[in-house]
């Protein structure tokens, strides 16, 4: 049986809101790509990590741009890229943070988490060591220096991901006294399409889980202990947003993530971690 | 010279280097925004005088039509002069940029090796310091070039012998 809906019994003037509710997180979503656009709007969710994790490759995948044929590898960030990105029923303006410590990464922090209050979240991007360097004579003095094998590669890159990550906190924990702190700090594990192997994703998994024994979740587990169990959450899950071997000193180490439905698993999974916060 | 010293010598001229392009890219993107400026100029000129010229009718005024014309030449080789200039500055921005681009690599691994090798607490808020005069938003990305997307098309019916 067909018969009239209450909302269209409403004379027109007041179906306009009726409408916009009904449409409320489209109108929204619009509004968040304009201030994405127009790089305007407090940052909901900020994206930091050590230079070369990965963070605007990620950001790309996530967004859906890096399925166009015509995306190619960005180079360096060189300022604070934005972008708005639909996490659960609304859109959320997020900020990625350059990771080399010039002076346009200071003001990106200072910008996100000391003056703005509505952050929500923070995304902290690991690659569990396999952070290539990207300009050819940084590399050959890196290699000259000594760190000439993946393995001392791998363990220069988790000493510095550790000590920027301890910086990071001590950030975090300032914004607490601000009045500016996150609801929630996500540790993504990029590139976990190198170590696609169920003892090397346990092992990364162990390194980074909030409860874990490692170096790593001793330092998460300082800081949620210094702010409050109560007032942060924290997890991390593993991600692949690109596939690419990495080549260190004439060692290779191929991509291996065994299908393009694993990466969508792992996407999938990153946005119901997400949403669930 | 000990590798330390050496070390921060080759740091401190990088960010030296990195100083001087980002102020050269500064003042290239000056000149380059003036030079737009002036290159509006020319075609507003040239519309004025084409209306000047479209509403004279009487015989008397073809010496005034002759000025006009010679005025509309020099503008168009004003603005030939202006664009060539433009393009050589924006080549100009964009090698400067791809250097700055190059240094911001290879400073921030450079600098990521101090701590573990010892240098002072004042030594290294000096570099900071330094490598806060420096704008590495001032490096221009080469535009993407982006493909044309095409419709994919239907596939063909494979051909059926009779």
């Amino acid at each position: 049986m067909e018969f009239e809906k209450w909302s269209d019994i409403a004379p027109s003037f007041i179906r306009v809101p009726i409408t916009a509710y009904k449409y409320r997180t489209t109108i929204q979503k619009w509004w968040k790509k304009a201030l994405a656009y127009a790089n305007r709007g407090d940052t909901n969710v900020v994206v930091l990590g050590r230079p070369s994790v990965g963070k605007s490759v990620m950001m790309a995948y996530l967004y859906g741009e890096s399925n166009d044929m015509s995306w190619k590898l960005p180079l360096a960030s060189k300022d604070v890229e934005v972008g708005a990105l639909t996490l659960g029923d609304w859109t959320k303006l997020i900020r990625v943070i350059p990771g080399q410590n010039v002076d346009e990464r200071h003001k990106g922090l200072d910008e996100t988490l000391r003056k703005n209050k509505k952050l929500e979240g923070i995304i902290y991007v690991v690659d569990w060591g396999y952070t290539d360097v990207k300009d050819a004579t940084s590399k050959s003095r890196i290699i000259a220096e000594g760190t000439d094998s993946l393995n001392k590669l791998r363990d220069l890159n988790l000493t510095r991901e550790l000590d920027d990550f301890k910086y990071i906190c001590r950030k975090i924990v300032e914004t607490f006294a601000l009045g500016t702190a996150p609801k929630w700090l996500l540790i993504v594990v990029n590139k976990v399409d190198l170590f696609f192997d169920k003892n090397e994703l346990d092992a990364a998994q162990a390194y980074y889980h909030p409860k874990g024994t490692s170096e790593f979740s001793r330092a998460i587990q300082e800081f949620v202990s210094e702010v409050g169990e109560q007032r942060i959450k924290c997890a991390s899950l593993p991600l692949s947003s690109y596939e690419k071997d990495m080549e260190w000193n004439g060692e290779t180490i191929h991509t291996g993530i065994k299908g393009e439905e694993n990466r969508k698993a792992l996407a999938m999974n990153f946005f119901k971690t997400i949403s669930n916060f | 010279m000990n590798p330390l010293d050496r070390h921060i010598v080759e740091l401190e001229d990088l960010i030296d280097l990195a100083e001087k392009v980002s102020n050269n890219i500064d003042a290239l993107v000056k000149r380059r925004n003036r030079i737009k400026l002036f290159m509006i100029l020319p075609p507003v000129s040239f519309f004025l005088l084409i209306a000047m010229i479209s509403t004279v009718r009487d015989s008397l005024s073809v010496l005034s039509m002759g000025t006009a014309i010679t005025v509309l030449c020099i503008l168009l080789c004003y603005t030939y002069i202006l664009w060539k200039e433009h393009i050589s500055i924006d080549d100009k921005i964009k090698r400067e940029s791809s250097i700055l681009r190059k240094l911001l690599n290879m400073i921030h691994p450079f600098q990521e090796s101090l701590p573990k090798m010892g240098v002072s607490i004042m030594r290294k808020s000096i570099i900071e310091m330094k490598l806060s005069r420096i704008k590495f938003s001032n490096i221009e990305d080469p535009k993407p070039t982006r493909q044309k997307k095409q419709a994919a098309s239907p596939p063909k019916e494979p051909a059926t012998s009779p």
